[in-house]
């Protein structure tokens, strides 16, 4: 079996992840920042502790890590929550839905959205482009740090630093990059960076990350916080303002434990994934009739490779593969304006992501699977 | 009897912040629930002995942590 769908969510898990999580709900179970009593400091001291790690990581301090459900939770929180009737948005040409349906959301309520051209080889293509549709009402940038089609990596610190030039509010989708790639809030000038748990941070799907810098959006949530319960309205302060209800402590430990697990080793699970996407990559293209439609994996292109075999559909393609207990995804994953840009909206393409727990060997398996699928079509 | 004073922040987030920070200073900073009846609802109290007052007020400001109310304990906690 290869499991090669990490850009959808990674698996498996490092260990101590299931290990954190059956702990929390065993326990400590008690409600984190609600009671006084030794289960309920427990559990918020945990919840703490990983506020503190991904803080550590993404360049925040913990008070300003706020846990979601998923990075599309996050992004919703971070848009909305950011931008007014009459505003301008600025979004990328390659983002997945969980900008372009927010956005196309508020674009219904009055908000102008733009999106700006991207490419893979020359990074000034997309931030003269930004820097051309600014306008007078515009009032954010939301992209993705790499596009989860075609591994396109946006010049995050560019895009910053137009941000920073005019004004605007930086919202960064690190779906793809958050625990691969460093970044830094303050350098890359990021008021609010949006991050899924259960990918590039290995925690458990149900947690995610809104991590904020100087954005300061309005709450979408109200209700309970174990906090100021006085007052009607939710607290001032993060975290607590964006965190109604009781928080998924169980996943946040998992979290943590996925997040623990990276200590130190970021740049070699990158560099060892750009290698695996490299060598695909390179033994995909000495393949005829299996069509690539990106630049070789290498500076500025990581993560995911995708790919189409013959004239067969995408899904057809994957199931496939499957079959030979290769696991990839077909289809447009979520992000049909990558898809047009690759000229696959039509078909899809079949993705492959790597993840720390890859090796070359699975890059033989997919392309020995790949061969006898060329042969028997 | 030894009476502390207590920093009454409004999250758990902050009460932790606020012990870690005076832990890393060498204060025995503790963190509980308030009992007094201040009406501002539920909250949570960093408490140190009274004579690190002084200082705990200098580290929590310096830390950049908001708290709503200051004050001296009745009790030994």
């Amino acid at each position: 079996m290869s499991y090669l769908d990490n850009a959808a969510t990674t698996w498996p898990k490092p260990q101590g992840v299931a290990r954190a999580m059956t702990r929390a709900v065993e326990e400590f179970g008690g409600n984190p920042g609600r009671g006084g009593h030794a289960l309920s400091v427990a559990a918020a001291r945990e919840v703490y502790a990983c506020r503190a790690a991904a803080g550590a990581l993404l360049g925040a301090p913990p008070e300003r890590v706020i846990f979601t459900m998923n990075a599309t939770h996050a992004l919703n929180m971070a848009l909305a929550g950011t931008l007014n009737p009459g505003d301008g948005l600025i979004i990328s040409d390659v983002e997945h839905n969980a900008v372009v349906r927010p956005a196309h959301a508020l674009e219904k309520r009055g908000v102008t959205v733009r999106a700006a051209v991207t490419s893979a080889q020359d990074d000034g293509v997309v931030l003269r482009a930004m820097e051309r549709l600014i306008d007078s009402h515009t009032r954010a940038v939301a992209v993705t740090a790499c596009s989860n089609v075609t591994g396109c990596r946006l010049p995050v610190r560019g895009i910053g630093e137009i941000a920073r030039r005019y004004g605007l509010i930086f919202i960064l989708d690190a779906s793809q990059t958050a625990g691969i790639q460093p970044c830094s809030m303050e350098q890359d000038n990021i008021d609010i960076l949006c991050a899924p748990g259960h990918k590039g941070l290995y925690g458990p799907q149900g947690s995610g990350l809104m991590v904020l810098g100087a954005g300061a959006p309005q709450p979408l949530f109200f209700g309970g916080t174990g906090g100021d319960s006085a007052s009607p309205d939710m607290p001032p302060d993060p975290p607590e303002r964006y965190e109604a209800g009781t928080p998924a402590t169980p996943a946040i430990a998992g979290l943590r434990a996925g997040i623990e697990s990276l200590a130190g080793r970021q740049g070699a699970i990158a560099a060892a994934e750009e290698s695996l996407a490299a060598c695909l990559y390179d033994g995909l293209r000495r393949l005829p009739g299996v069509s690539l439609y990106t630049p070789r994996p290498g500076p500025g292109m990581s993560g995911p490779v995708p790919f189409n075999i013959a004239d067969l559909h995408s899904e057809r393609a994957a199931a496939l593969l499957d079959a030979d207990g290769i696991m990839t995804r077909g289809g447009q994953h979520c992000a049909p304006f990558a898809h047009r840009k690759l000229g696959t909206a039509a078909r899809g393409a079949v993705r492959v992501s790597f993840g720390r727990y890859n090796d070359i060997r699975d890059v033989e398996l997919l392309l020995a699977s790949v061969k006898k699928i060329l042969k028997e079509v | 009897m030894n009476r502390r004073f207590c920093f009454l922040t409004t999250s758990v987030t902050y009460a932790q912040k606020g012990v870690e920070t005076l832990r890393g200073i060498g204060l025995n900073a503790m963190m509980v629930r308030p009992d007094r009846r201040d009406g501002a609802g539920c909250g949570w109290c960093v408490t140190v002995p009274l004579s690190d007052s002084a200082r705990a007020r200098a580290a929590i400001e310096g830390a950049g942590i908001r708290y709503t109310d200051a004050y001296i304990t009745g009790d030994d906690i």
